[in-house]
């Protein structure tokens, strides 16, 4: 009964991004903190296709998206949503670090715009949860 | 939460760096022109070392990389000269030592250590922001 929540689908891939945007900020954080680090190298991975692996692996717990018509987009695959792996640096000063500011404070923003808008998804829909409570006592 | 946690001490200590350099800056532009020392001759320009401080690992095998200060670094280059043969630490012929300090070099480092500070901040204000709406879940 209690697992009303762990075995919402929504909820738990909300879960999994912001876990996921967690460790991300981590690694902008860390490159932040060490752009000024003489030989410190951009640590970063591909968010898109990290969060693919993480929701692969759960078991059955995926979403697939439906298609009822053959012009739906097909979810993962074929959906357009992929990122480019993190691009090579364009630039390197002469104390072998290779942190670009500009990219990370950009980096920094989406990541936290991901995060928030996972909470607000899985928000909504422990709400939904909660409504389907409340309302069944009355 | 722990996670969170680990993120404001990487950028806490990118902030504690680069406020030693600010440091070291403040310190070089103000005696840019002592001509005496507690080491005796004039004084030498002073430069913060950064290297990569390990502050933790999570669960999944990720590290928690931040800054610390390796060494504070004294400065070798040569002394400015000036002819002042009135100084009290002018030598036989009139020259003058004067710190190698150049204030144009420290303004433009001041100006670096500041936007690295920023950046700093920029992660303590996202963070914050972040652990903001994962707390709001608990008002639902």
């Amino acid at each position: 009964m209690f697992d009303i929540l762990s075995r919402n689908g929504i909820v738990t891939t909300m879960d999994r991004t912001m876990a996921l945007a967690t460790r991300r900020q981590a690694l902008i954080a860390s490159n932040l903190a060490n752009i000024d680090t003489p030989g410190y190298k951009t640590r970063d991975f591909d968010f898109e296709k990290a969060l693919r692996a993480e929701l692969g692996a759960g078991q059955g717990q995926s979403m697939p998206m439906l298609r009822t018509h053959p012009g739906h987009l097909g979810g993962t695959g074929s959906g357009g949503s992929a990122v480019a792996p993190p691009e090579p640096p364009t630039w390197e000063r002469n104390d072998g670090n290779d942190v670009n500011l500009d990219r990370q404070t950009m980096l920094l923003a989406r990541t936290q715009s991901a995060y928030q808008a996972a909470a607000s998804f899985a928000q909504v829909e422990i709400r939904k949860v909660k409504q389907a409570i409340t309302e069944a006592g009355r | 939460m722990s996670s969170f946690g680990k993120i404001y001490d990487v950028a806490a200590s990118g902030m504690a760096a680069q406020r030693l350099r600010v440091q070291l800056i403040a310190a070089n532009v103000a005696n840019a022109e002592s001509t005496r020392s507690a080491d005796g001759g004039p004084y030498r320009k002073k430069d913060a070392l950064f290297e990569t401080a390990l502050l933790g690992a999570a669960q999944d095998g990720s590290t928690f990389q931040g800054v610390r200060v390796r060494e504070v670094r004294t400065s070798q280059e040569p002394f400015q000269t000036r002819y002042e043969p009135g100084h009290p630490d002018a030598d036989a012929e009139g020259v003058v030592r004067y710190p190698n300090v150049n204030p144009v070099l420290e303004m433009v480092d001041l100006t670096e250590a500041s936007r690295s500070y920023e950046a700093n901040v920029a992660v303590v204000r996202s963070v914050r922001a972040m652990s903001q709406s994962a707390l709001d879940l608990l008002r639902v």
